[in-house]
């Protein structure tokens, strides 16, 4: 009985470390020097950047000056908060992306050109996300 | 006694109104949970349909009764109370099934009920639950509390870690106290936790991830 449980126990451990084992094989960036590229000039159509996106997202609005709401919203403290969010915005037809910042508390909601959300309808969205909006700050003709 | 200090500094800090459990998702997510210790082991698939409820299929094996159950949980999340840095939560679970006694013919109709409370900064966390069971002619109440505390601060994709302490009791149980250190692990959308009871010196192993 004893060994069964064990083995029950241990077997979380082996099924868990398969999704993270292909994730890190997703991305390889730790293995090789970029300090001698030029970002810009790099092709990016055959590899993905899955654990990028914050990163990537957060200079779509840098570098095209496009619609952006950030949101302050309390009661972000684990990346399944951040998840929620995601995954209720992303349904959203006006949202092309959305990055968490869990330090400061922050939601940062890139809108397609010529899209707009309201306050409310912001504010709706956390809501539903199971958390509440602080305030809205607009950048980029948001 | 420095155990002694931290023992109840734990029960002192989940009796005070925190534990935590996330038994429910953001609206149309699907979680499976995987749970095992020296006491039973079970899994929870759920679905759930706004922020604040969920409901799926619950099996248990308990090893201390020797008895499986099988059934349908609903969880609720009563309250929530989102801080600028904190985050605390109120809920209600409810299980209905069967329970079958290993080894016996028939089953019977079971149940269980649990409320659980939590509360948690990015730094600090904290949970305390309580628990009722009715599974065929075995009846129970059992309490849980933990305290834990991150290491290091990640931001969001970052691999979290937590290194807490379980203790709970079993007043019908023989050693009706134990103490489980435990070290979870938290990325994305997956989280493991592996600890071990000392009092039972078993193994315990939690999987949690959200679709």
């Amino acid at each position: 009985m004893k060994t069964l449980k064990i083995i029950g126990a241990f077997a979380s451990i082996i099924i868990f470390s398969q999704p993270v084992y292909a994730q890190q094989n997703e991305m390889n960036h730790d293995d090789h020097n970029h300090s001698e590229m030029n970002h810009d000039q790099m092709n990016h159509d055959d590899h993905d950047h899955p654990e990028m996106d914050k990163e990537s997202t957060s200079n779509v609005s840098i570098t095209t000056g496009g619609p952006t709401i950030v949101a302050t919203v309390n009661g972000l403290v684990c990346d399944f908060c951040a998840q929620a969010l995601k995954k209720v915005f992303q349904k959203e037809e006006a949202v092309k992306a959305l990055t968490v910042d869990l330090d400061a508390g922050e939601v940062r909601i890139f809108l397609k050109e010529g899209q707009m959300l309201s306050n409310a309808v912001v504010a709706k969205l956390i809501r539903k996300s199971g958390y509440s909006l602080v305030e809205t700050q607009r950048e980029g003709g948001a | 006694m420095a155990f002694r200090l931290v023992l109840i500094l734990v029960i002192i800090v989940s009796l005070s109104g925190t534990v935590h459990a996330r038994p429910v998702s953001y609206p149309g997510g699907w979680t499976f949970m995987q749970k095992s210790n020296g006491s039973y082991s079970s899994i929870h698939a759920h679905y759930s349909p706004t922020a604040s409820d969920s409901i799926g299929m619950y099996i248990e094996r308990n090893w201390q009764e020797d008895i499986t159950f099988t059934g349908v949980q609903y969880n609720r999340l009563v309250k929530r109370w989102n801080g600028r840095k904190s985050q605390a939560n109120f809920y209600v679970k409810a299980g209905v099934g069967q329970a079958q006694p290993f080894g016996k013919n028939g089953a019977q109709i079971a149940g269980f009920t649990e409320l659980a409370m939590d509360w948690e900064t990015r730094r600090w966390f904290t949970e305390y639950k309580i628990r009722a069971t009715d599974y065929a002619d075995n009846q129970s109440i059992h309490h849980s509390g933990r305290l834990g505390i991150a290491p290091y601060i990640g931001n969001y994709g970052d691999l979290h870690t937590w290194l807490m302490v379980q203790v709970e009791n079993h007043p019908e149980s023989n050693k009706p106290t134990t103490t489980t250190p435990l070290v979870r692990l938290f990325k994305g959308v997956q989280m493991l936790e592996l600890g071990y009871t000392i009092e039972h010196e078993e193994w315990l192993a939690n999987w949690i991830v959200r679709f």
